[in-house]
């Protein structure tokens, strides 16, 4: 399409369902009550000038541009703070309007600089549009005392201020209130000295508080805010709607083009995830994308002590073949296996574990999900009989109390994180949602501007189902259980069991604070408050994921919602935040090596009929290799190919030590990917992959929500990573033809029960759709269990607390927990080839200053943290948001290998490692250790690549 | 699997730790059979069931009983 701006209505939509008649400029209307004026113009296509005003922020009547006469009123209202009334007869264009918006307009162009030709905003400026609209042709007003001529902020890495350019007009200063809600924004000074300000008037904008979601960019109407990219490109000249590849909101955006180029990414206001919102990742990291360290060729080598020769795609994709089949006909099918990616499309990762089963002929395949949300899949479908959360984002708009337990949204999923702030704030006018946070770690949300946690319950890391125990011990003991809901919608006699088990005394509150390090009145509060306070929701992440009763903690939040009747409608639910863009989709895909698409068992022979018949193969009927079993059987020597898309196991995955022996065993490693990532070191084969900018597909995000990614530019490497994989199954005699990834989509749809009714057409017209869509819900599923649990009964199951067993004592003092941070991103291949790094550059270890104080630790000073698996270096951060005892870190830089202390414990029903305890020690280090030093010269010899040979001339 | 040493302290880990995961199931034991059974490449099944059981706890070990009469 060509490049149109995205409509702006000026002031938000009105949710009312009464609806209101009014007359303007003679046209009959009829909108919502609570419109404004202003809207119900835009409605009828009548663009009212304005310039303070805009749809994502609520009216503030400060331009005195949209003036309007109104039958029966005296003056000029402003039609952005005027909500209409039945039978109102509304004036937008009278020459005394004209008049004064023309003098309003004069003043603000007075102080104005008049450079539009060379401006960055040129052809995109709002107070340009207004300027023509209210016809104004000269200034009278002398050149004296103006703003002009103001140094800019160019500190942000992806935005420029100018405050000369700025109208006071705090459209930015709302967006960062109202939208982000981090309040960095305020406006210093009063009549002619107000300025717009980053934090203090000290501050630079990187220097501020300010998150650098874009908010305030978007907002701005001139030049004063304005993404580089555009400074330095120009303006685009089309946009397509595709789907961010970082997290799992799933956040839908314009890519804003010109030519092949991407100008800049635009939060998508029909967003169903995002609504028009976006963080610094989305909105900005998108550079690594064209990174100059991004591998275009494909490569191979015979072992892995050799440089990389780069080689036709013929040749990488006959040498793996050659490589597979070999290994297939010594060692067996059983010798091979894939892994599948949660950054790559539904389609791409359907085709892998295919190629995977029908190709290669085993079950396993797997995908990094099992080290992150496998106990979800686990746990959601014991206890409610399907593997995914139950509410769409929205829904946290009818919570009452909101209770967040190992996650940290404002960080890792900071839109959803804004949503929720929204909520808790009570900006939509509605009391504030109560909030209880579960964490050792004080995250953001614990307090901050205008927000506090009613209650944090700081605990041990490991308690979780401690504490979760203890909470359902005050529900049914204090009569605080919804019985009604129970024996309606649960199998009662399980509940029974359950309900006499929680209320054994050894469950009580005080008795497992020993435990827990929780106060009992705190957790019985708490307890009370989510089982009373009306609408109750659970938000969950990798803090209760990844432990070794990760399943059960899992079990244990479902136990709590059935209990207490928070499921099946809206504003409540249990809603796993997902870490990747595609999370959802890799598991919906069939990459665990158990089961196919949807869910269903490779036991299952009906189900394996109905692809057998699709695929024209025979399925192996039990159950493939985990990703952890796979590098056992590595060392073993019994497991011998794997093929990687998207996935760097090496730096993300636990005791990498473990991971470097399996891998090194390999007779041959497929590495498919943007970059040279870690994996890649102990590669043969490394197939270039795509990036989200350059294919075709669907993610599907953590409200099962399927989208668009959609292809807008010529991929780099020649090839979607989904053709690469078919390539390759090619190369090995499987003669796949697909043409585009639609037809993968419908061959997923024709075999896969929940996403019947998905199609590429469907997706297009309808912007997206949630999970399950089929003939019982013909237009998807924004709630689950609306009438009844998926499995019939909701299932009751006892979740025992039984302590780790990776423990503390005199050598490993200390637990380290793992988190993520705002600007960076998993493993950081994508973020830290950004400017992002400009806000973490390395990881840190945070630190109490007690157990600082102990070990003569300050801030910045590097230090030696090691565990029972390994030993590691990096800086300190001495902090009081984790708790003495208690140290934390991210795992964003591969140099500092946080991954190489932590153990190889796991989850008991899943194998999803324990990430968040291990037993540590800290103390004073002079600089890296010496698995360090050996990990970087095998990286540098391993990336070598060796120089082309110059053809002759002929 | 050959079920070297530290595979099979693994897998026996793995197993006890099932089978406490499950302890509060009506039949423990059958329980912690039937997951192994859903969820464990034969290869495993096979390598544990070569180690003799030595490690696994009580209900494990009649696990283990269950896995080796199927």
């Amino acid at each position: 399409m060509t490049y149109q701006p995205q409509a702006d209505f000026g002031t938000p939509e009105s949710r009312s369902t009464e609806q209101v008649t009014l007359t303007i400029d003679g046209r009959p209307v009829t909108v919502p009550a609570g419109t404004s004026v202003m809207r119900a113009a835009a409605e009828i296509e009548c663009s009212i000038p304005k310039l303070c005003a805009t749809d994502s922020l609520e009216s503030f009547g400060s331009c005195r541009l949209c003036l309007v006469e109104i039958d029966g009123r005296r003056g000029t209202p402003a039609s952005c703070t005027t909500p209409v009334e039945p039978g109102m007869v509304v004036h937008t264009q009278t020459p005394h309007l004209q008049k004064l918006r023309k003098g309003v307009m004069e003043l603000y162009i007075s102080d104005h600089p008049l450079d539009c030709l060379t401006c960055a905003a040129n052809g995109d400026c709002e107070l340009q549009d207004q300027a023509g609209a209210v016809g104004l042709r000269e200034v009278r007003y002398p050149v004296e005392a103006t703003h002009l001529g103001q140094a800019k902020d160019q500190s942000n890495p992806y935005f420029d201020f100018d405050p000369s350019k700025c109208i006071a007009c705090s459209r930015c200063i709302r967006a960062c209130d109202e939208v982000q809600g981090t309040l960095a924004l305020t406006m210093q000074g009063r009549g002619f000295d107000s300025k717009i300000s980053a934090g203090l008037a000290s501050d630079n904008f990187l220097g501020s508080e300010c998150v650098s979601c874009g908010a305030c960019v978007q907002a701005c109407p001139t030049a004063t805010l304005v993404e580089r990219s555009v400074a330095e490109i120009g303006t685009p000249d089309r946009a397509v709607v595709t789907t961010c590849a970082y997290c799992g909101v799933g956040c839908t955006f314009r890519a804003e083009m010109r030519g092949e180029q991407l100008v800049r990414m635009v939060p998508w206001k029909d967003g169903k995830a995002n609504h028009g919102h976006s963080c610094v990742k989305g909105r900005f990291a998108w550079g690594y994308a064209q990174h100059a360290e991004r591998i275009t060729e494909p490569m191979i080598r015979d072992s892995i002590d050799q440089p990389w020769r780069v080689v036709s795609w013929d040749e990488a994709l006959g040498f793996a073949a050659t490589k597979l089949n070999a290994i297939k006909a010594r060692y067996g099918a059983t010798a091979l296996g894939g892994i599948t990616s949660s950054r790559c499309t539904n389609e791409e990762t359907f085709l892998v574990q295919k190629l995977v089963r029908a190709g290669f002929g085993s079950n396993n395949v797997d995908t990094c999900a099992r080290v992150c949300h496998s106990p979800t899949g686990y746990g959601l479908n014991k206890t409610f009989g399907t593997s995914a959360g139950t509410q769409d984002f929205d829904s946290v708009d009818e919570s009452d109390v909101i209770l967040v337990i190992g996650a940290n949204p404002t960080d890792a999923h900071p839109v959803f994180g804004s949503h929720m702030k929204r909520r808790l704030r009570g900006i939509d006018g509605r009391p504030p949602a109560k909030l209880i946070v579960i964490d050792p770690r004080r995250i953001d949300l614990v307090r901050s501007p205008h927000i506090e946690a009613d209650h944090h319950l700081a605990l041990r890391p490991g308690t979780n189902v401690a504490v979760l125990t203890a909470m359902a011990h005050v529900i049914v003991t204090e009569g605080l259980a919804d019985e009604a809901f129970i024996r309606e919608r649960c199998d009662w006699d399980e509940y029974q069991h359950w309900a006499e088990f929680v209320s054994l005394p050894t469950n009580s509150p005080e008795h497992l604070a020993a435990v827990t390090q929780v106060p009992a009145e705190t957790l019985r509060a708490a307890a009370r408050l989510y089982a009373t306070g009306g609408n109750a929701a659970i938000y969950y992440g990798l803090g209760v994921t990844e432990h070794s009763q990760g399943s059960s903690t899992v079990i244990a939040i479902a136990n709590l919602a059935m209990a207490t009747g928070n499921i099946g409608r809206r504003g409540v639910g249990v809603n796993p935040l997902r870490g990747q863009n595609n999370v959802q989709g890799s598991c919906d895909m069939g990459s665990f090596p158990h089961e196919l698409s949807g869910y269903r068992h490779i036991s299952n022979a009906s189900v394996r009929a109905l692809f057998e018949q699709d695929w024209g193969v025979e399925l192996p009927p039990e159950p493939g290799l985990r990703i952890p079993n796979m590098l056992d059987a590595a060392v073993e020597g019994t497991f011998r190919g794997l093929y990687v898309q998207g996935e760097d196991i090496l730096q993300s995955d636990p005791n990498i030590q473990h991971v470097a022996a399996g891998l090194a065993a390999m007779d041959c490693v497929i590495v498919h990917d943007l970059f040279l990532n870690e994996t890649a070191n102990y590669a043969h084969v490394f197939l270039p992959g795509s990036s989200f900018l350059e294919k075709d597909g669907t993610f599907t995000n953590a409200e099962r929500r399927i989208q668009l990614v959609r292809k807008v530019m010529t991929p780099l490497n020649g090839m979607a990573d989904w053709e690469v994989t078919q390539a390759l199954a090619n190369a090995m005699g499987l003669g796949w033809s697909y043409a585009h990834p639609s037809e993968i989509m419908d061959e997923i749809a024709r075999l896969t029960p929940t996403f019947a009714g998905v199609s590429f057409d469907r997706l297009d017209k309808e912007g997206s759709l949630q999970w399950p869509v089929n003939e019982a819900h013909p237009d998807g599923s924004p709630i689950m269990h609306v009438d009844g649990f998926v499995r019939g009964k909701g299932r009751f199951v006892v979740t025992d607390y039984i302590p780790t067993e990776e423990k503390t004592g005199p050598r490993f003092p200390l637990l380290l927990t793992t988190g993520r941070i705002l600007s960076q991103y998993n493993v950081g291949a994508q973020t830290r080839r950004t400017e992002n790094s400009l806000w973490h550059g390395e990881d840190q270890l945070e630190i109490h200053p007690v157990d600082a104080e102990d070990r003569g630790i300050r801030t910045g000073d590097w230090v030696k943290l090691s565990s029972r698996a390994g030993e590691t270096t990096l800086r300190a951060l001495v902090t009081d948001r984790v708790a003495p005892g208690v140290v934390y870190t991210t795992f964003h830089h591969p140099d500092t290998q946080a991954n190489v202390v932590t153990t190889d414990y796991s989850d008991w029903a899943t194998n999803c490692p324990e990430y968040k305890v291990t037993a540590v020690q800290v103390g004073a280090s002079n600089g890296p250790t010496d698995w360090q030093r050996d990990y970087d010269e095998q990286a540098r010899r391993s990336r070598r690549i060796a120089p082309v040979e110059a053809e002759a001339a002929e | 699997m050959s079920a070297g040493a530290d595979t099979t302290a693994t897998l026996i880990r793995m197993a006890n730790q099932i089978a406490q995961g499950l302890a509060r199931e009506a039949d423990p034991a059958a329980a912690a059979a039937e997951h192994i059974r859903l969820y464990w490449e034969p290869r495993m099944i096979k390598a544990l069931l070569a180690t003799g059981g030595a490690g696994l706890s009580p209900i494990a070990q009649e696990a283990y009983g269950r896995l080796a009469g199927a």
